[in-house]
């Protein structure tokens, strides 16, 4: 499909495709998501060591043979860095998975039925929404005992009522509509109407939290460790490393920094993404 | 309007129900029982029984349940088994007020700076008064917390050694001490959230800027500065009060990482404490109390909210 210079909006995909490419930061932001992503994959290509190898002597200072230095037992922390990178996505998209996995179905049933599923659906989310996220996660995790998966998991349930508040809402607005009516009318199960009419309703504003979620997630994820009630040693987690490099940051303040730097620009790489698709998938929003 | 209070009321503890039977829940019916928590899973089994008799393990979980409602309505938030018979009370309060003390001071910092920042955005909009304003709030907004509380901690007391890394003492016992000890948690907390409330403000502000009775404003011949103080501002900072009522029930709760960072003995840092001290007795009071003032802020928002504009408690 030729895109550049077709004059009118020819179809959704070619609209979609001028503004990535027309808007220089919803293209860096694309890229640079892509990037991440490529550096989780490629880990063993790019880092120069192995995560847990100890390679030199513990705390040394950044070296052109050790980047950002050694950490408390002599890895290199520039490859636990690198590597840090497939713990920090994974537990974002296992986290942000199951939120969307029980969150939409809830929120779609809750938002279609109404009355009493609608009530009791809302106020154990309204429970579940006064706990602060972290002290949730936590309190999941000190009970089911903290590993990479209990992580995942407290993230995940943490998020679902988001997920079942806002699907919900998109619901309430969709139920009365046309196409619904019409679905309805012509005999469409309960069933249907929801997965045919309703869900495909919902995949653009559920994708769109599903980046914020994922950012969310991997800061979670990130202060579960830092807490030492999150993913356990030796795995390298930006978070546990952050929490070594605050001990040690008289000594090498490079890992705190290497450490620090990778959450924060994980982080605003997806917060910005969410900005991005929502520009993208809904070009009726206002530019504000 | 007091129909309108009588419900939120009603609301809050209905929610307050379902977070006291949430904890309940979380603490009791998963695998890993309060006495296995308490005593670690490879305790031997005639201690593991012992403990779970005292606590009323054995019981059926219905009447479990009434006892721990029943002592919360009562206020009894009992005694701490592995503080030595301690009254979890007088551990968990105490730390919930040095947690308010950071948390009050931090929003007072975050609305100094968001409120005119994101008001000068708005009334600049697209100069480059704007952008600034933007991009700080953005990159505050993807700032944790904690990356921003490490650095300011590398920069201020390891690097140019002029403020403590942390630590607690109180106010009574030593002021400048006391004040030096705030500085570094407040900015952490505070920059960041004022760049959440910065957002909120410019967009709040700019809705109103465009509205029908500003352009009246603007036409009858009012001076700018007046429109933007008693016209803009007053309706803009409505769903700013919003904000900060979020904002500030989620640090309530959610400075477990920074009072860690800066071993300052608040809620967070004795949940974390108690955590891995094995005190479930604790966690599960200080997990209630943190979501219960979570509940009181918001509804004290609201309250305020329907306050400032009427026409929320009569919809």
């Amino acid at each position: 499909m030729r895109v550049g210079s077709s004059p009118a909006p020819t179809s959704a995909r070619a609209r979609r495709w001028r503004a990535l490419v027309g808007n220089k930061l919803h293209l860096f932001t694309m890229v640079a998501a892509l990037g991440l992503l490529a550096l989780a994959v490629f880990a063993e290509a790019l880092a120069p060591y192995g995560a847990t190898d100890v390679v030199g002597f513990a705390v040394d200072l950044p070296s052109s043979e050790f980047w950002l230095g050694t950490d408390e037992i002599g890895r290199d922390v520039f490859s636990r860095v690198i590597f840090g990178s497939r713990i920090s996505l994974y537990v974002g998209f296992g986290a942000t998975a199951i939120a969307v996995a029980f969150g939409v179905p809830l929120g779609i049933a809750s938002g279609y039925f109404g009355k009493l599923v609608d009530t009791v659906t809302m106020r154990v989310t309204d429970g579940l929404l006064a706990f602060p996220p972290i002290i949730l996660a936590m309190a999941t995790v000190a009970v089911l005992g903290p590993n990479l998966r209990n992580t995942i998991i407290a993230i995940g349930v943490v998020q679902i009522p988001r997920f079942a508040r806002l699907v919900r809402g998109v619901t309430l607005s969709l139920r009365s509509s046309e196409f619904v009516v019409a679905a309805r009318a012509l005999g469409g199960s309960h069933l249907y109407i929801m997965a045919r009419s309703l869900l495909p309703n919902l995949v653009s504003i559920t994708t769109v939290q599903f980046t914020l979620t994922f950012a969310t997630a991997v800061l979670t994820e990130a202060a579960l460790s830092f807490l030492g009630l999150g993913v356990q040693p030796p795995a390298p987690s930006w978070g546990r490393m952050l929490g070594t490099g605050k001990t040690l940051l008289s000594m090498n303040p490079w890992i705190a920094v290497g450490a620090g730097s990778a959450i924060f620009v994980t982080v605003l790489i997806f917060t910005l993404l969410g900005d991005t698709l929502s520009d993208l998938l809904n070009p009726y929003r206002r530019k504000r | 309007m007091r129909r309108y209070l009588v419900r939120r009321v009603l609301q809050g503890l209905l929610v307050m129900w379902i977070v006291a039977t949430a904890v309940f829940v979380i603490f009791r019916i998963v695998p890993g029982d309060p006495a296995a928590m308490t005593l670690g899973f490879d305790a031997p089994p005639e201690a593991y029984a012992a403990l779970r008799a005292e606590l009323g393990l054995d019981d059926p979980l219905v009447e479990q349940y009434l006892r721990w409602m029943g002592n919360l309505v009562r206020g009894d938030l009992g005694t701490s088994i592995t503080h030595g018979g301690a009254e979890v009370a007088g551990l968990v309060f105490p730390a919930l007020g040095r947690t308010l003390e950071l948390a009050v001071i931090s929003i007072v910092l975050a609305v100094v700076i968001a409120v005119p920042l994101g008001m000068v955005a708005a009334i600049r909009e697209g100069t480059w008064m704007d952008h600034v304003a933007r991009v700080l709030a953005t990159l505050g907004f993807s700032m944790p917390t904690y990356v921003l509380g490490i650095g300011l901690l590398l920069v201020f007391a390891e690097l140019i050694p002029i403020l403590p890394p942390g630590g607690y003492v109180p106010f009574s016992e030593d002021p400048l001490r006391h004040l030096s000890q705030l500085v570094l948690p407040v900015i952490t907390i505070g920059t960041v959230t004022a760049a959440r409330l910065t957002r909120f403000m410019r967009v709040g502000m700019l809705e109103v800027l465009h509205a029908d009775y500003v352009r009246t404003a603007r036409a009858k011949g009012l001076e700018p500065r007046r429109i933007n103080y008693r016209h803009a501002l007053r309706n803009a900072s409505i769903p700013l009060l919003t904000e900060v009522g979020v904002s500030f029930g989620l640090m309530v709760g959610g400075m477990v990482v920074i009072e860690q960072i800066f071993t300052w003995p608040g809620l967070g840092w004795l949940m974390i404490q108690s955590i891995l001290t094995r005190a479930f007795d604790v966690v599960q009071v200080a997990v209630l109390v943190s979501a219960a003032a979570f509940v009181i802020v918001n509804l004290m928002v609201d309250l305020a909210y329907s306050w400032l504009d009427p026409r929320i408690s009569r919809s």
